[in-house]
C-alpha cells in the first residue's frame, strides 16, 4: 500500500455525520452522481451497504462496480476508506 | 449515548473512590508505551511519546510532541480499543471541541480564554499486539487537587468564585453543543501551562459527557449513579443527564472548596450510592437550611443564591449562565479580587471564608507558633490584611458557637487576652506601648486592654511565665503587634498566633478582617478590644469579653459616633473538627476571629 490519499484521511479522521457520498475516497463527481441516482446520496448509506454485505471486500467491490461502474481502484479505495473508518469509529 | 455495553454496566462503580480496585478489572489497563515511541494519527501526523505524566482512571497519559519538536507540549491519552470512556471522550472532542468552534464561542461571548480543551489528533496504534486508541491534546498544568491538599482541603474564596465563573463558561459552551460534562471535580480541572496560563482553569475528562435530555425525565437504571459519587447530581443518580445536574455538581464542588464537608461525606455514605442519593435529595430539598448548617458562620451569598437557583431549575430548562456568573463576580468585587491574572491558590487565612470546620493554614500557624516561642513575648508580624465585605449574619454565627461550645470537653485552664485594636484610616500618632511593624500613617491601632482576663481555673498554666519581658505589662502577657492594626496580648500560658500573611493595603472606610489563632485552652477567656480612631485622639474603644466556655461569640457594640461606621466585632472559636478527640488537629488551636464591620 502506498499510503492513503488526503481525501481518505479526511474522511477517516472524524465521524461521518451527514457527509455526502462524494467525500468517500475513490468517489468523485461521476461516481457520486451515479450513486445518488441509485439512491445512495449520503456516505452513511454507502456505509450501510458495506455493513449489509458484512464488510466483505469482494462483495462490496462487486457491488460498487455494479451500481456505479466503479473501477477496481475506485472500489478498493472506497472499501479501504469505509474499512478504516469502521476500525476507528464502529 | 455512545457508551458501549460493558462500560455502561461498569459505570456506577467506576469512579467511586472506594471501588478503585474493582475498576481496573472492569477496564483493561493499557500496555505501557515506551518513551520515544512514535504514534501516527489518522491524519498521518506523527507524535513522539514522552514520559508518562499520570495514570487516569483507565489509561495512561503521556507527554508528547510532534515529531521533530522537543517541547512536549501535548499529551497523549492511550487506552485499549475496547474501553468506552476514551471513545466517548474522543467523540465528544471531535464533535464539539474543534479549535475554531471554541474560538468562535469565545468571540461571541467576549471571552479572552475558555477552559475548554481541544483535540489535536486521534488515532489507533498497536502496542504489544493490542490495539489501542489514543487522542492527542494540548498539555495543561497541574490539577486543583494539589492546591486543595496544600491548603487543607480548601481554596481561597476569591479563587473559588473565579473558578466557578470559568467553569460556568465551559458549561455554557458544552451545553450550547448539546452536551453535559457530568463529572466536574478538582481532579478534572487543570491549569494552563503556557505563559499566563495559570489564569485559566481547564475542564478536562469528558469520559462521561453525554447529550442532555430535552424531553421527558426518564430515569435510566443502567446509568444510575454515574459520575464521581461525592459530587454527582441527583439527576445523575437517576441516570438522567441534565444541564441543571452539571450546575449542581459544580455547586457541590464549590461548597467543598470553600472548606465545608458535604454531609454525605461526613456521614461516610459514599460506598452506598442510594444512600448518597437520599442524602443529596434531602440536602437540596431544603437547600437554605442545609447550607446554613454547612456554613455555620454564614453562607457565602453567591453559593446560597447559586444553589437555590439550581434547586429550582427544571430538568430541561436552560440555566441562566449570566445570572449565575453575576453572583460570583459581584462576590469577587466585594472581595476586591480582580477577575483576571493568575488564579491565586495561596491560602490566606481569611475570616471571610465562612466555615469553621477546618482551621486555615495549620502548618503555617504551627511555624508561627514556633517562631513565637523563640522571640516571644513580642512578635512582630506584618499583618496582611484581608479586606472583604462579607455579609455574614451574626445570629447564625452565634448559633454555631453555641453548637460548638456544647461539644467542648475539657476546660484546660489557660487565658488569653486579646486586644486587637483598630483604627480606620486617618493618620493618628502611633501609640506608645507597642512595637510598630509598619510605621505607616495609615490605619493603625493600639492595644488597650480594657478588661483583664478572668482566669478560670487556671492554676496550671498561668504561673508559668514563658514571657518574661511581658512582665512589665499589667498582666504578664505575650504581646503581639502588627500593623495595620492589631495588637494581641496573650497570657503566658496561652500561645497566641497571628497568621501574619493577611495582607492587602489598608484603606480607609473599608472593612478589615483579621484572622489570628490563639493557642488557648478550650475555655479561655478572650477579650477583644476594638478601637477605632476617627480623628486623632478620639478613640472609640469597644471591649468584648467572651467568657467561655459556653459563649464564644461576642458582639462588641461600639459607642456610636454619628456618621461613622459601626464597629462590630465577632469573636469566634474555631475548633479542629469540633471533635476534640481528633488527634490530627490540635484542639488547642482555636481561631479567634475578630471582625470589624462598617455598617
Amino acid at each position: 500500500m502506498s499510503g492513503t490519499s488526503q481525501k481518505h484521511r479526511n474522511f477517516v479522521a472524524e465521524p461521518m455525520g451527514n457527509k455526502s457520498v462524494t467525500e468517500l475516497a475513490g468517489i468523485g463527481e461521476t461516481l457520486g452522481g451515479r450513486l445518488k441516482d441509485a439512491g445512495f446520496d449520503m456516505a452513511y448509506t454507502v456505509l450501510g451497504q458495506y455493513l449489509v454485505l458484512k464488510k466483505d471486500e469482494e462483495l462490496f467491490k462487486d457491488w460498487m462496480k455494479e451500481v456505479c461502474h466503479a473501477s477496481s481502484k475506485q472500489a478498493s479505495d472506497c472499501y479501504n476508506c469505509l474499512n478504516d473508518w469502521c476500525e476507528e469509529f464502529l | 449515548m455512545p457508551r458501549v455495553a460493558k462500560p455502561k454496566a461498569a459505570a456506577p462503580a467506576k469512579k467511586v473512590v472506594s471501588a478503585k480496585k474493582a475498576k481496573s478489572k472492569l477496564y483493561k489497563m493499557p500496555e505501557k508505551v515506551k518513551e520515544g515511541t512514535v504514534f501516527t494519527d489518522l491524519a498521518k501526523g506523527q507524535w513522539r511519546i514522552g514520559p508518562s505524566i499520570g495514570v487516569g482512571g483507565f489509561g495512561e497519559i503521556y507527554a508528547a510532541c510532534k515529531v521533530g519538536e522537543k517541547n512536549y507540549d501535548a499529551v497523549v491519552k492511550c487506552e485499549p480499543h475496547g474501553n468506552g470512556p476514551l471513545f466517548v471522550e474522543m467523540h465528544f472532542y471531535l464533535r464539539n471541541a474543534k479549535l475554531e468552534d471554541i474560538k468562535q464561542f469565545m468571540q461571541k461571548h467576549g471571552l479572552k480564554s475558555l477552559g475548554m480543551p481541544y483535540i489535536l489528533a486521534n488515532g489507533s496504534v498497536e502496542v504489544n499486539g493490542e490495539k489501542h486508541r489514543f487522542i492527542v491534546m494540548p498539555r495543561y498544568g497541574s490539577d486543583l487537587t494539589k492546591f486543595l491538599e496544600q491548603n487543607g482541603k480548601r481554596l481561597p474564596e476569591g479563587t473559588v468564585y473565579r473558578l466557578a465563573i470559568q467553569m460556568l463558561d465551559v458549561y455554557q459552551y458544552m451545553h450550547s453543543n448539546g452536551y453535559v460534562h457530568a463529572d466536574l471535580k478538582a481532579a478534572n480541572i487543570l491549569l494552563g501551562l503556557e505563559k499566563g496560563g495559570a489564569a485559566q482553569a481547564y475542564l478536562v475528562d469528558f469520559g462521561l459527557a453525554s447529550h442532555f435530555v430535552t424531553g421527558d425525565f426518564k430515569p435510566d437504571p443502567k446509568k444510575m449513579h454515574n459520575g464521581t459519587i461525592e459530587y454527582t447530581s441527583r439527576d445523575a443518580h437517576l441516570g438522567v443527564p441534565t444541564r441543571r445536574a452539571d450546575l449542581e455538581i459544580l455547586g457541590y464542588n464549590l461548597i467543598e472548596w470553600l472548606g465545608a464537608e458535604l454531609p454525605w461525606v461526613t456521614q461516610k455514605l459514599l460506598a452506598v450510592p442510594p444512600k448518597v442519593q437520599k442524602a443529596k435529595e434531602a440536602f437540596m430539598d431544603n437547600i437554605g437550611e442545609s447550607l446554613k448548617t454547612l456554613f455555620p458562620k454564614g453562607v457565602p451569598p453567591p453559593i446560597g443564591d447559586f444553589m437555590k437557583y439550581v434547586s429550582k431549575l427544571t430538568h430541561n430548562q436552560e440555566p441562566d449562565y449570566d445570572k449565575c456568573r453575576s453572583w460570583f463576580s459581584s462576590a469577587l468585587k466585594q472581595l476586591k479580587i480582580p477577575n483576571n491574572g493568575d488564579l491565586d491558590f495561596k491560602m490566606k487565612p481569611q475570616t471571610s471564608s465562612n466555615n469553621n470546620l477546618s482551621p486555615p493554614g495549620t502548618s503555617k500557624a504551627a511555624t508561627a507558633r514556633k517562631a513565637k516561642k523563640i522571640d516571644s513575648p513580642v512578635l512582630n508580624s506584618s499583618l496582611d490584611e484581608k479586606i472583604s465585605a462579607s455579609e455574614d449574619d451574626e445570629e447564625e454565627e452565634e448559633k454555631s458557637h453555641r453548637k460548638k461550645t456544647a461539644k467542648k470537653v475539657t476546660p484546660s485552664a489557660r487565658n488569653a487576652k486579646v486586644s486587637p485594636l483598630k483604627r480606620v484610616a486617618d493618620s493618628s500618632p502611633p501609640s506608645q506601648k507597642r512595637v510598630k511593624t509598619e510605621p505607616k500613617s495609615t490605619p493603625r491601632e493600639r492595644a488597650t486592654p480594657k478588661a483583664s482576663p478572668k482566669p478560670r481555673s487556671t492554676p496550671k498554666a498561668s504561673p508559668k511565665p514563658q514571657t518574661p519581658t511581658a512582665a512589665r505589662l499589667r498582666t504578664p502577657n505575650a504581646k503581639i503587634n502588627f500593623s495595620p492594626s492589631i495588637s494581641l496580648r496573650g497570657r503566658p500560658g496561652g500561645k497566641t498566633v497571628i497568621n501574619d500573611d493577611l495582607t492587602p493595603q489598608p484603606r480607609s472606610k473599608k472593612t478589615y478582617e483579621f484572622n489570628f489563632e490563639l493557642d488557648v485552652s478550650m475555655d479561655a477567656n478572650v477579650i477583644v478590644n476594638v478601637k477605632r480612631k476617627k480623628k486623632a485622639d478620639q478613640d472609640k474603644a469597644t471591649a468584648v469579653d467572651s467568657r467561655t466556655p459556653s459563649s464564644r461569640s461576642a458582639l462588641a457594640s461600639s459607642s456610636k459616633e454619628e456618621a461613622s461606621p459601626v464597629t462590630r466585632v465577632n469573636l469566634r472559636k474555631v475548633n479542629g473538627h469540633g471533635d476534640s478527640s481528633t488527634p490530627g488537629r490540635s484542639p488547642r488551636t482555636p481561631a479567634v476571629t475578630v471582625r470589624k464591620y462598617q455598617g
